[in-house]
Order: structure tokens, then sequence, then C-alpha cells
């Protein structure tokens, strides 16, 4: 059985709801549930306690016609758990609050083609502005991650793994020269620094006295979104 | 999230985990101070071969706050995980035991309060760039 989730079929029709959340407790996937936002509903957000996957699909967008940017869809995990836990072996199969999926999951979001970037230029505490090279694939209200990406591995230890990376919400973004200014909401946090004069030939300089590493700049958005509720 | 393709003690029923998570963002999961992140991709057919076994692939997507791991691979095979941001782990960013026939390649793993990666592979899944 295929079942599409749009305006004209809610969740309501899977199962019984929880009235004041209309979380489904558990949604078992034997079958096929495509998500369909459109113009009437362009945010759909369906909310369940649990899915199985089972021998089910789950399907939003496709390769070759991922979601439309100006729709979303959100999946929010309820219940009122506050240690969720999964237990999955041999012979259990058992999640409390979660998705637990053992077929097939097609999930195409829309693309974001440069989801990635370093500062261009220092960003200092209190700043609204941070300037990023490449121009990334954002659009104002998305948020972007600040901070360093460095490699750091169970055997060599980052010694900046633990540097606190900030979240931004992005107000505007204009790309002019290969450079994108980035206003955000809430002022700079803290102070991003990037090794003057050897960003450039993508070299990092030891020797400057201001260098502590060159942060990476990441979209975080997207508009298919798994999250708990509340 | 979890993926898995254990067959179950009495059950004939071999079930196997496949697909593609394209621009999906997850934020707030994971189980709290336990061994399971954000997302769990375990007992994937890892012993199988590419052309044998569907790949699940993860790309372009963004896993966020977890009280825990990241990205747990455990025992699985025939991933490409490529593209992805982990931010904000309490554990490892990206834990990956026993994976085999994989691609992990071009991740940025920001602010986890451990390692990074905590990595053990075959020869053939190919971890770089991250």
């Amino acid at each position: 059985m295929v079942v599409r989730m749009s305006p004209k079929k809610n969740a309501r029709q899977l199962g019984p709801l929880n009235q004041a959340t209309d979380c489904i407790q558990q949604l078992n996937i034997n079958g096929t549930i495509m998500f369909i936002p459109d113009d009437t509903n362009p945010n759909i957000v369906f909310r369940a306690n649990i899915i199985y996957g089972h021998t089910g699909n789950i399907i939003i967008g496709s390769s070759t016609a991922p979601l439309d940017p100006k729709y979303s869809v959100t999946i929010e995990l309820c219940g009122t758990v506050k240690s969720p836990y999964l237990a999955i072996d041999n012979s259990v199969e058992q999640i409390n609050k979660g998705i637990m999926l053992t077929n097939n999951v097609s999930l195409f979001g829309s693309p974001r083609q440069v989801w990635l970037g370093r500062l261009s230029a220092t960003a200092l505490i209190g700043s609204p502005s941070i300037s990023v090279k490449p121009c990334l694939s954002l659009k104002a209200g998305d948020q972007i991650a600040v901070g360093p990406g460095d490699f750091g591995s169970r055997t060599n230890l980052s010694s900046d793994s633990a540097i606190q990376s900030f979240v931004y919400t992005v107000t505007s973004a204009t790309c002019s020269g290969g450079l994108m200014a980035i206003l955000v909401q809430n002022n700079t946090v803290a102070d991003h620094i990037v090794p003057m004069g050897s960003f450039q030939s993508g070299v990092l300089n030891a020797l400057n006295a201001n260098l502590k590493f060159a942060p990476e700049v990441a979209v975080l958005s997207r508009n298919i979104i798994i999250q708990p509720y509340n | 999230m979890e993926w898995d393709d254990s067959t179950k003690p009495g059950s004939f029923v071999s079930r196997t985990a496949f697909g593609t998570i394209s621009n999906v963002q997850i934020n707030n999961c994971g189980q709290f101070q336990q061994p399971k992140g954000i997302i769990n991709i375990s007992n994937i057919d890892a012993t199988a071969t590419a052309s044998s076994t569907p790949t699940l692939s993860i790309l372009n997507s963004v896993f966020m706050n977890s009280d825990t791991i990241g990205v747990n691979f455990l025992n699985a095979g025939n991933i490409d995980f490529e593209n992805n941001v982990i931010l904000n782990t309490v554990q490892i960013g990206m834990n990956v035991k026993d994976l085999n026939n994989s691609i992990i390649n071009n991740n940025i793993i920001m602010f986890t309060k451990k390692y990074q990666l905590d990595a053990s592979v075959s020869m053939t899944t190919i971890i770089q760039a991250n």
C-alpha cells in the first residue's frame, strides 16, 4: 500500500493520534509512505513517537526531483522520555523514541550546491557581519556554523577539537566577486580569526602571530528536517 | 535513527537497508549516555561486495546536537557517506568500526567534545579529506 502524505491525507488516516500533540504512537511501514507538500500546504509536519521501517519505504522527493526549496517536510519524534534508547541485535528490535529503518529510505531535500566555505576576513566579537569564500548556497533564515572542522582522530587528538563552534541565523547574504557578505541576526559571540595573508594561497602560515585556525563556515539548514517534538 | 538488516532468530526474513539520504537535517537526537548516535548504521552486509548489495548513501546532510556520538557505523558495508556536516556532539563525532566497501569523504566534523573521528576499517573502505 502506498500512503501519500499530502494536505488531503493527514496523519489521522494512519492511526490513532494523541489529540494534544497530533502524534502517532507508532507507525509501522510495510508499504510505502510518501510526503508530498504542495502550494496549499507547503510545510508538512508529521509527528510520531516511533517509526519502524520494517519492509517498507519512506520517500520524500527523488534523485531527479528533490523536494522543491519552497516546500519543507519536518518529521518530529514525540514522547516524553528524557533518555531515548535504541536496542537492536539479532533478537531485539526495540526503540522508545526514534526511527528504525530496515528497508528502503529515499529522502531528497533541496540541494545546497555550495555548503562549505571559510571566513575570508576576521569576524570580531560583536560584529553582525561575516565574510565567506566561496559564496554559499544561502538564504535569509538559514543557519550557519562557524568554527574549526580540522581533522582529529583517536590517535591524533586534535587540539582544537573542543573549541566551540557557533551557530548563527542568517539575515541576508550577498555574493560579489566570489565573496559572500553575510549578516547574522545575533552579533558574533566570539572572535573568529583568519590567518591573514596566508588564506589566499590556501597555505596556513604558522608563523603568523594571529593564527589560531581558519574557521570554516557550514550551511546547516535543509528542507527535510528530523528532530524531537518539543 | 537506526539502520539494520539483522535477521531475527526464528525468522526467515532477511532485511536489507538501502537507499539515499540527501540534503536532510537531523537535530537533537542520540541515545543519552549510550553509544547510539544521531544516526546509527549497523549490521549492513559487511561481507558483501558493492555489486551484490544495494548501497546506503548519505550525502550533503547535517547531523547536529547530540548528547552522545554523532554518526555511528558498526559492522556495516556498502556505505557512501560524503559531504556531510556533524556538529556539536558530547562524544565522538564519527565512530567507524568494522566498515567495509565504503567511502567516507569530504565531511566536516565541528565541535566535538571528544575525538572527531575514531575509526577501524577494512582496506576497502576509503576515509579521506574529512
